[in-house]
């Protein structure tokens, strides 16, 4: 029993520890980005544009396909089962604000967050944040601030693609299927969905875009020695930041 | 900064690598425009990023102009001009050598691409490589790698250049036009050199003086 005790304290206290470090990158990143000068600027944005194009158009097929998947599942369960009334509510709640930002989430992080996470091991292994250090270019500014503004900033523009293509593709393709005559038209599954649920989604997918972006770099962090730690980092960042955000999804849409 | 200092200090520093000591009372001065090699026969790439404020010593310190170098590396306005050519270079992998030899340029001083672009060349070209600016690192050899790196240093006029293992990766061309580099470096810029070199090496050419390392128990027993 003691030793049960112990090793889930200590469990815990690791766990205390690795927030309280991920905090305190995400709390450098933003004042060392704040001090950032005109001059650094063009560098910092360059690498920006392209983080935002890598994560944003490597995830586009992907959630297209998961998307659509999805949506004509939501679709074709929600027209067969219910009444009429309630399959926006349905497209609404399940859908747009809990399934999709999950969806999309889970295939970021297994696309861009792992990527992230075995760049930034052999950056650190190859000296490469070594030479940014010896040239003065903060590490916060040139890797972590593209990294976290590249996320976010796609995981918004992907959730706002994933919404359309989940209602407009699940719509289309389960009435191709069942061949039956839509019972109302696409706009009326479009417009019947609430801003408000669209702007929680929306904090959802920021809130994620963070969170993938801070703990793939940490633990590309992690890597001190061998090549052999990149895979159990990448792992290991796969999982923490999948499980963060199935727990930020639960809180966020409790707390609403 | 203190401009009286001597440019860099390593006073009393220990050196560990894991739980072992490795170096111990390490103890000397490098001035301006000086070329100086550190002989030392374990934990070369380890004193050199201490000496460089990449890694804390066990204990003692290294002043930069007087100051604690760790420290002034974090100054991004007036820090010192520093290079580092690491073992198998440090250059960013994705991307083209260009880039690679722009960034501190494009950083610290933001000048117009035309300015960029002459002084980039100008450095590539000083160690031979600006027919290859459009490569990536991976397309490159591991010596031109590390000429690539001398000329992301020097692109800037550093103060002081650090080498990790002077001849590693080093055909008798390669070490050639890094002598004839390391030269130019110092005339044009007062640049200088602290590098590291293994014990069998001996007195490497372009090095001014040497200072032999070891730890204290090695130098008792002579």
């Amino acid at each position: 029993m003691k030793e049960l005790t112990s090793a889930l304290g200590r469990r815990v206290l690791t766990l205390l520890y690795y927030v309280l470090e991920s905090i305190g990158l995400f709390v450098r990143t933003i004042t060392v980005s704040l001090a950032l000068r005109r001059h650094g600027l063009g560098v910092v944005r360059r690498v920006i544009l392209m983080q935002m194009f890598f994560t944003g158009t490597q995830a586009v097929l992907p959630v297209t396909i998961a998307s659509i998947a999805v949506g004509t599942l939501v679709v074709s369960q929600a027209v067969q089962y219910l009444p009429g009334d309630y399959v926006v509510s349905v497209a609404d709640v399940i859908l747009v604000r809990e399934v999709l930002p999950l969806l999309t989430a889970f295939l970021v992080i297994g696309r861009s967050g792992t990527a992230i996470t075995v760049e930034i091991g052999t950056m650190k292994l190859e000296d490469e944040l070594s030479a940014l250090r010896i040239m003065r270019i903060p590490f916060e500014q040139f890797i972590v601030l593209p990294r976290l503004i590249g996320m976010v900033a796609s995981f918004v523009l992907l959730m706002a693609y994933a919404y359309v293509a989940a209602l407009a593709g699940g719509y289309h393709v389960w009435f191709a299927i069942s061949e039956s005559t839509p019972a109302f038209p696409l706009s009326v599954l479009l417009q019947g969905v609430a801003m408000k649920d669209i702007l929680l989604s929306l904090l959802k997918v920021a809130l994620f875009g963070t969170v993938v972006a801070i703990t793939s770099v940490q633990h590309g962090l992690s890597v001190t020695q061998s090549r052999r730690e990149i895979p159990i980092a990448t792992s290991r960042s796969l999982v923490r930041a999948t499980l963060i955000c199935a727990i930020i999804n639960t809180i966020v849409s409790i707390a609403s | 900064m203190t401009r009286d200092a001597p440019l860099l200090r390593l006073a009393n520093v220990h050196v560990k690598v894991g739980d072992e000591l490795h170096l111990d009372d390490v103890d000397f001065i490098v001035e301006q425009g000086e070329s100086v090699a550190m002989v030392v026969p374990h934990a070369r790439t380890t004193i050199l990023e201490v000496a460089a404020g990449l890694r804390q010593p066990e204990s003692g310190e290294v002043l930069y102009r007087g100051n604690p170098i760790g420290r002034a590396l974090e100054d991004t306005v007036r820090g010192p001009k520093l290079g580092f050519v690491f073992q198998n270079g440090g250059l960013l992998e994705n991307t083209p050598l260009f880039d690679n030899v722009a960034l501190p340029v494009r950083y610290h001083e933001a000048p117009p691409e035309a300015a960029v672009r002459e002084r980039v060349m100008a450095a590539l070209a000083l160690v031979g490589l600006d027919d290859m600016s459009a490569r990536f690192p991976y397309q490159i050899s591991s010596g031109q790698q590390r000429l690539t790196a001398l000329a992301r240093a020097l692109v800037i006029g550093p103060e002081l250049v650090y080498v990790d293992d002077l001849h590693r990766g080093a055909s008798a061309e390669t070490w050639e036009r890094f002598v004839e580099v390391m030269a130019h470096a110092k005339r044009a810029y007062g640049t200088a050199f602290l590098s590291v070199v293994a014990v069998a090496d001996g007195a490497p050419r372009g090095i001014e003086r040497i200072v032999r390392l070891k730890k204290r128990i090695e130098r008792a027993a002579g």
